[in-house]
Parts: structure tokens; sequence; C-alpha cells
């Protein structure tokens, strides 16, 4: 009979690597204009686990504003994870997308008739169709 | 009979038949203007992560189904669909992310 502390290291270690989890993904539409990247992240480190409030979340908004003070934020990829380290939970949410000027802000968006939409994938037919 | 029992379980275990939804969003349809009607094909990307006993360290898979969406795009993209899912397996679980939108260009001028 091997005693349990031999495979302690075994256990333990696996932890100590920490789990990551994703929590929420989100994403708004994406320009053309891709050459201002803007980028934010939030975390809020707590034991155990037990966070108080959700205030960490506040500070996001600001930063993305300050990397694009006159422009429109779009292509928003928001992720929300969560990490936990043995007794260490760490919360993070990171948004990365564009800062975008628009040329001519007068023009009214564009509807969903002006756009040609490609055909959807029909379902295959089914045997009382032939 | 209960060797039977935990054979039986393994077996569901292992065979990986479980999966989970946790989101899916859709949204972002209202393209900016550009003046002229503008052809859209659908794209698709997708992102993969196995995880063995639950442990992992990052989300970036997230990040690389994000960059694929946008390489097969130099236009915009609108009218994007988020799929998060989770498929379990024996002692492991793959998280899959699945984007799909629509990447809109110039339609080509009538003759």
């Amino acid at each position: 009979m091997m005693p349990i502390h031999r495979f302690l290291p075994l256990l333990v270690l696996p932890l100590l690597g920490g789990c990551t989890a994703l929590q929420s993904v989100s994403v708004t539409q994406i320009p053309t204009d891709r050459s201002r990247p803007v980028r934010a992240e939030v975390t809020n480190t707590a034991l155990l686990g037990i966070h108080f409030d959700n205030d960490f979340l506040d500070d996001l908004t600001p930063e993305l504003l300050r990397q694009c003070p006159h422009g429109r934020i779009t292509g928003l990829l928001t992720k929300q994870e969560s990490a936990l380290y043995v007794i260490v939970a760490t919360r993070r949410v990171i948004a990365s997308g564009y800062c975008v000027y628009d040329q001519a802000p007068a023009a009214p968006a564009a509807s969903v008739a002006s756009i040609v939409l490609p055909p959807e994938p029909m379902p295959a037919p089914t045997p009382e169709e032939h | 009979m209960r060797a039977i029992a935990f054979i039986g379980l393994l077996g569901l275990l292992a065979s990986g038949c479980t999966y989970s939804m946790h989101e899916y969003q859709a949204g972002g349809y209202a393209a900016a203007p550009n003046g002229g009607p503008r052809q859209a094909e659908w794209i698709h990307a997708r992102g993969e992560q196995s995880v063995i006993l639950g442990v992992t360290d990052n989300t970036d898979y997230v990040d690389h189904a994000y960059a694929d969406l946008l390489d097969q795009c130099a236009g915009e993209v609108v009218g994007v669909n988020t799929r998060f899912s989770t498929s379990l397996g024996f002692l492991s679980y793959k998280n899959v992310i699945e984007m799909r939108a629509m990447c809109l260009h110039d339609a080509a001028p009538a003759k």
C-alpha cells in the first residue's frame, strides 16, 4: 500500500497552475478601419472568492474612452473570466476594440434594405418533399 | 452487480456525450453608411480549448477565434453571432467559441 503523501504533489501541482474559466464573451460589429486599437482590462482579486462588490467594472469604460476621446469604439471583444489559484480568486474583464472616426456624421445609418444579404443555407429536403 | 454499475457509469462518462451551452449572443446589425449597396458574405470562426482535470490558465482561444474572424474580412463585419459552449468528456472538457458574422464589401457595379 503506497502512502498517500507520495501522491500529494501530483494532486497539488495542478492546483498551483490555476484554473481559468471563461464566464462570458461578446463581440460588437467590426469596422473596416482597424488602425487604432484600444484595450482595457480590470481585475478584482479576493481571498476564498469572497467579493464584496462589483465596482472594479466601473473603471473599464473610462479607460476605453480615454483611449478614444473623440471617436466611436466598435469591434469590441469583451471577455469576462475568472481564475482560481488555491484560495485566491480573481475576476477579470478584458475589452479590446477599435477607435473609429466617422467621416460623415450627418448621414443616417444604412438600413438593412441597402445590404444585399447572402442566401441562407437551405435545410436538406425531407423524403416527403421528393 | 456493483462492478457492472461502475463500468456502465464509466462508459457513460467516457463517451463524452454531454454538451453545455453557456451563452449565445447576436447583435450589431446597424452597418455604417458608405453610400452604396453592399454585398454580404457569411464568415465563420471557431476556437477550441481542451481542458484536462479542469486545469488551464488562459482563455486565448477566444482571441484566436476573433483574429480568425478579422482575417477573413477586410471590410466591415456586422451581425456577429457568438456561441460559447462546452462539450464534456472523461475527466476533461472542451471549451468551444463560435463566431458567425456577415462580411460587407462593395457590391459589383451592375452591367
